[in-house]
């Protein structure tokens, strides 16, 4: 073996392997979201009451904002969870907001009012706020700061001690700001 | 020697790739001519109806004066087969029939008739979804590896190709003298090859796989040798030396 060949065996797969290393610890299913740490994109839509409901109009308050389907599966199995999260954050300056990903209104209704919960839904015609958003498919869960940032993304079924760790740091940084003020 | 040699065919391969790479972006950028990518279909006419944002109009009637619908179809095509569906495997936004997909056709559609560049359209989605969203990643930090690394690839592969062949080729010339000329010291490596062998013996293919040749035999003796061979008055005629003839000849034989 010459000396060129010495140098390159290792030069060569050093870097492979900790490519390898990198790409192989990666979980796939995390897909990388590029509006993290942003302002959320304006979002002014009609809820299935027929009312309009404006993203900038809940500055103060954290903000869940939940993508879903009634066609949705995981989205049954989420509902638990943002209807104990309605429960548990009422009368505190947290609002859930679903935003119904490619469905009739009849049938979010329908699962509204089979599966209980009272938070108001938008209707998003032709997906422009799911796009706005970076929104692969339902249920994907943005949480939005008082100031109107969005600090986390969950896609897929958001669990309850996540849901409540982030809203509670989100509540105290806040409530903490609004003591300062 | 042959990693001198090939040094600057890999330089100029570089630069020759990445010159290549610039002018095709540079021409993305100035947007599809008419009669670009004709190969792509038009999105769905559904898209026509929708086209015209909040405050599209008068950037859309601009638009309009510089493209035709079919036009406009044409470079919707072009952007939508550039970016991924979000919600499908490897498969552009215009290969999907996903509905998220199919709102995304509508989305490039209105911002380019809005005046929007393909450029800026694509740039949007990025703001949205990452670079991810592009299926030709960008040529610039880390993803530069995935538009380097195939040249570097081939260009190491074809040298530690050329590198056996010339070591195999090198071995046949002289391993048939390998005994006759070792007596007489008639091979003699460079100082390149004695060096890289270490010990400062000579094997019989160390002066192939470094200067890629055998030097021509200094002794007498083996020049001699090898006219009686009969292969010199060949030569003669060929243009090739006495040695080369006498490998030609011996290759010939053994086949």
């Amino acid at each position: 073996m010459s000396r060129a060949t010495r140098w390159l065996a290792p030069l060569l797969t050093v870097p492979a392997l900790l490519l390898l290393a990198f790409g192989l610890t990666r979980d796939v299913q995390v897909l990388p979201s590029a509006i993290l740490d942003e302002e959320a994109p304006p979002l002014r839509l009609q809820t299935l009451d027929g009312d309009s409901l404006s993203l900038s109009a809940q500055r103060g308050k954290v903000v869940l904002l939940n993508f879903w389907a009634s066609w949705c599966g995981p989205c049954r199995t989420e509902h638990p969870v943002l209807v104990r999260a309605a429960r548990e954050y009422a009368g505190r300056d947290v609002v859930l907001i679903g935003v119904l990903y490619q469905d009739t209104p009849a049938a979010a209704e329908r699962f509204m009012a089979e599966h209980g919960g009272a938070w108001p839904t938008v209707l998003d015609p032709g997906s422009r706020a799911a796009i706005d958003f970076g929104v692969y498919g339902v249920p994907e869960t943005f949480f939005i700061s008082p100031e109107g940032r969005i600090v986390r993304k969950r896609v897929g079924p958001v669990a309850w001690p996540h849901l409540k760790t982030t809203v509670d740091s989100l509540l105290a940084e806040h409530e903490a700001v609004k003591v300062k003020g | 020697m042959s990693g001198r040699r090939l040094a600057p065919l890999a330089g100029l391969f570089l630069i020759l790739t990445w010159g290549a790479l610039a002018a095709r972006d540079a021409a993305a950028a100035q947007g599809a001519g008419p009669g670009q990518d004709l190969r792509s279909p038009p999105v769905s006419s559904a898209a026509r109806d929708t086209s015209g944002g909040k405050d599209a109009p008068t950037r859309q009637a601009e638009a309009g004066a510089t493209l035709s619908a079919a036009e406009l179809d044409g470079l919707a095509a072009r952007v939508a087969s550039q970016l991924r569906c979000p919600v499908c495997r490897n498969q552009s936004v215009l290969e999907s029939s996903a509905e998220l997909a199919r709102e995304m056709q509508r989305v490039i559609r209105e911002r380019l008739a809005s005046g929007e560049s393909p450029e800026q359209v694509k740039a949007y989605f990025v703001s949205r979804y990452g670079s991810w969203i592009l299926l030709k990643p960008e040529p610039r930090g880390v993803n530069l590896l995935v538009y380097v690394a195939p040249a570097l690839a081939f260009l190491l592969g074809g040298g530690l190709v050329a590198r056996q062949l010339r070591r195999w080729v090198g071995g046949r010339k002289a391993s048939p003298d390998a005994a006759p000329l070792e007596s007489g010291g008639a091979v003699t490596p460079g100082p390149a090859a004695q060096s890289a062998t270490g010990d400062g013996s000579v094997a019989a293919d160390a002066p192939a796989s470094h200067s890629g040749r055998i030097t021509e035999p200094r002794s007498p003796r083996a020049t001699t040798r090898r006219s009686s061979s009969g292969a010199e008055k060949a030569g003669a005629s060929t243009g090739l030396s006495a040695e080369e003839e006498a490998w030609l000849d011996r290759a010939i034989r053994e086949d």
